[in-house]
Order: structure tokens, then C-alpha cells, then sequence
């Protein structure tokens, strides 16, 4: 079999390439490999120095504890000495404050009593004088008032008498018409009856007289009269 | 008897409707059976109530003493047919002021026999009030000529004279 020369030199050059390749990868892992070994290294002494440092940290801790209660203790003691001498102190000290302020006060109300007093005595005479003078024109005004409005009831007492005599006037005329035509209607009635009366007496009369007065034989004639009355009326056909 | 000269003879002497009653009580007495067998003065005594110038007619028709079983079946037909006769007389009715005498009743018959018709009664009637004169009806007319009447018909006209003379 024969080989191509130019294959054979890129096959060459392919496989030094790779071998290089393999090379610089096989260093590159050794290299990686020595650094994860001392990275566990310090790992391991990180753990064991984290392992003893807490509990020399709270051995310190516990120390400086006692050491504060201590001294806190102590200041205690000195402020609780300090403070009862100064209670004293301050007790009496307030109670000469207090019977001072309670006279200053005393003599601020007995004061301000006085001058209320005074103000109020003053306040009094002008609300008297003010009332006074209220009075005085509240009188003024109701006199005013009672003029005018006594002016004007009797003007309309005036106005109203003489719309009042109107009134009245028409009411009596107009009562004197109907009592007129009353009376008229009356009169009338009465005539009526006087002429109904008269009539029916007159009537009566008449007939009594001539029933007392027409003779037989003129009662005779009479119904004859009316016979021949009739028959001229040809009553009788 | 002749019925209708039994019955010309007594409308003749008939005057008013109260004498027709009384011929017609009279006839229907006449027409009973046991009319025939009565005494005069039976008889008589019916006749009595008879208008006085008629009784001499029923005596001359009805006095005999005796009737045959004929005549009285003849008789009482006639008095039958008379009775229709009379009770359809025509009247007229007269109301009056006052009662009139015979005499007078008698002269207003005659009258009206005379002047309307021979066989026409008077049916009279009194009322005072009319004062005079006469109301009457004939063939269902009524006619007022009394003076009570004329009288109202007077005032009427003077009525109002009368009131303005005793305003």
C-alpha cells in the first residue's frame, strides 16, 4: 500500500499536535490535584482552630462578667449610701419649700381674692348703672311704642268704625229691602187673602140673601129660563 | 090590554124617574103569579104606591077579579115587555135650588113633553146650594145655568172692581 507523503505529514502534524495536547491536559490535572490537596490541608487546621476558640472566648467572657458584677455591685452600694443622705436632705429642704410656697400662695389668693372682690364690686355698679340706663331707654322705647302703636290703633279703630258703619249702613239697607219686600210679599199675601175672604164672604152673602130672598115663583121662572136656555142651546137634540 | 097603549097612556101621565120607579115596583108586583088570586083591596093596596094619576090605568088593566090561566101568561108577557119599556125610559136630570110642588113638577114636565119629546122624565134632584136657576144633563151634556153660577162668574168679572174699591 502506498501512503500519500502530504497525508502522511498532516497525519504527523495531527498526532504531535494531540500529543502536546495530552501533555499541557496531564500538567494541568497534577497541577489541580497538588492545589485540592492543600486546600483539604488548611481546611482541616481551619476546622480545629474553630474547634478550641470558643470555649477560651467564653473562659474570657465569663471573666469580664464577674468583673463588671463586681464592680456594679460596688457603685450600688455607693449610690444606695449617697442616696438615702440625700433623701434626708431633700425631705427637709421640700418641706421648708412646700410651707413657703403654701403662705406665697395663701397670700396670692387672699390677693387675688381682694381684687375680685374690687372687680367684681365694680363689674356690679356698672352692670347696675348699664341697667339702669337700659331701663331707662327700654322705657323711653316702650313709651315710643305705645304712642305709635297706640296712633295706630286708633287710626285703625277710625278706618275700622267707619268701614264697620258702611258695613252696618249696607247691612240695613240691605235688611230694610228684604223686610220691604217681606212686607210687600206679606201685604200681598194678606191682600189675597182679604180678597179670597171677601170674595167667599161676599159670595156667601149673596147666596144666603138670595136663597132668603128669590120667591117661588121666582125660582120657578128661573128654572124655566134655564129651560128654554137650554133648548135655544139645543141641549136637548 | 095593549101593551103599548097601556104604556102611551101612563108615560103620558108620568113625570119624573121617581114615578117610573114606582110603575115599575108596581108592574113587577103585578107579574108575580099569586098577583092574579088578590082580593080588590089587595090589590089596592099595591096600586096605592102608584103615582096617583096613573091609577086609575092599572085599576081599567089589572083590577079585574078574575083571569083565565091564558090571560094571565098573556098578561104577564105584556107586563114584560112594559117592563123593558120603562126601564129605558130617557130623562133628564134637573137639579134645582128648591123642592117644587106638584103643581110645579107638573108644569116642568108638561113643558118638556111639549118642547123636547112626549115621553121624557124629569129626573130631579135638590141642591140648595146652586141658589136659583137650574143644572142639567141631557144626552150626557151638563149645562149650569143655576145663579150660583152667575154669581161666580160675576164676582169673577167684578172681583177686581171689588178689591180696588176696598183698597
Amino acid at each position: 500500500m502506498v501512503i500519500d507523503p502530504i497525508s502522511l505529514i498532516f497525519l504527523t502534524a495531527a498526532v504531535t499536535t494531540l500529543a502536546i495536547l495530552l501533555f499541557f491536559l496531564t500538567r494541568a490535572y497534577t497541577h489541580s490535584v497538588q492545589q485540592l490537596h492543600q486546600t483539604e490541608k488548611i481546611n482541616t487546621q481551619l476546622q480545629n482552630q474553630l474547634s478550641e476558640k470558643p470555649i477560651k472566648l467564653l473562659e474570657h467572657a465569663h471573666e469580664q462578667m464577674q468583673e463588671i458584677i463586681d464592680q456594679a455591685n460596688r457603685k450600688a452600694a455607693e449610690i444606695l449610701a449617697s442616696s438615702k443622705t440625700y433623701e434626708d436632705n431633700s425631705s427637709k429642704v421640700l418641706k421648708d419649700k412646700l410651707d413657703e410656697l403654701e403662705k406665697q400662695q395663701a397670700m396670692v389668693f387672699a390677693k387675688a381674692s381682694d381684687d375680685m372682690k374690687i372687680a367684681y364690686q365694680n363689674l356690679m355698679t356698672q352692670i347696675q348703672e348699664q341697667d339702669i340706663n337700659t331701663l331707662k331707654n327700654m322705657t323711653k322705647d316702650i313709651e315710643t311704642d305705645v304712642v305709635a302703636d297706640f296712633r295706630e290703633f286708633r287710626d285703625a279703630l277710625e278706618k275700622e268704625t267707619i268701614n264697620s258703619e258702611k258695613v252696618v249702613k249696607e247691612k240695613i239697607d240691605e235688611e230694610y229691602l228684604a223686610l220691604e219686600k217681606d212686607l210687600n210679599e206679606y201685604k200681598q199675601k194678606k191682600y189675597q187673602k182679604i180678597d179670597d175672604d171677601i170674595y167667599k164672604i161676599l159670595y156667601r152673602v149673596s147666596e144666603m140673601v138670595l136663597n132668603e130672598g128669590i120667591s117661588y115663583d121666582k125660582q120657578k121662572a128661573l128654572v124655566l129660563d134655564a129651560l128654554e136656555t137650554a133648548k135655544k142651546e139645543q141641549v136637548f137634540q | 090590554m095593549q101593551d103599548s097603549a097601556f104604556f102611551d097612556n101612563i108615560i103620558a101621565k108620568l113625570r119624573t124617574t121617581e114615578e117610573c120607579t114606582q110603575v115599575i115596583a108596581c108592574l113587577v108586583e103585578c107579574s108575580v103569579p099569586t098577583f092574579f088570586s088578590l082580593t080588590n083591596a089587595q090589590k089596592e093596596l099595591i096600586f096605592r104606591k102608584l103615582p096617583i094619576q096613573t091609577i086609575p090605568f092599572f085599576i081599567e088593566t089589572f083590577g079585574k077579579t078574575s083571569f083565565t090561566a091564558e090571560e094571565q101568561i098573556v098578561i104577564k108577557r105584556q107586563i114584560n115587555v112594559l117592563l123593558d119599556k120603562f126601564r129605558t125610559c130617557k130623562s133628564i136630570k134637573l137639579i134645582l135650588a128648591f123642592r117644587p110642588n106638584e103643581e110645579t113638577i107638573s108644569f116642568f114636565s108638561d113643558w118638556i113633553k111639549k118642547n123636547v119629546k112626549a115621553d121624557l122624565l124629569i129626573d130631579l134632584q135638590f141642591d140648595k146650594s146652586i141658589v136659583g136657576g137650574a143644572q142639567l144633563i141631557a144626552n150626557g151634556m151638563y149645562k149650569d145655568y143655576s145663579v150660583k153660577k152667575k154669581l161666580a162668574d160675576r164676582f169673577q168679572i167684578q172681583r177686581e172692581e171689588i178689591m180696588a174699591l176696598l183698597n
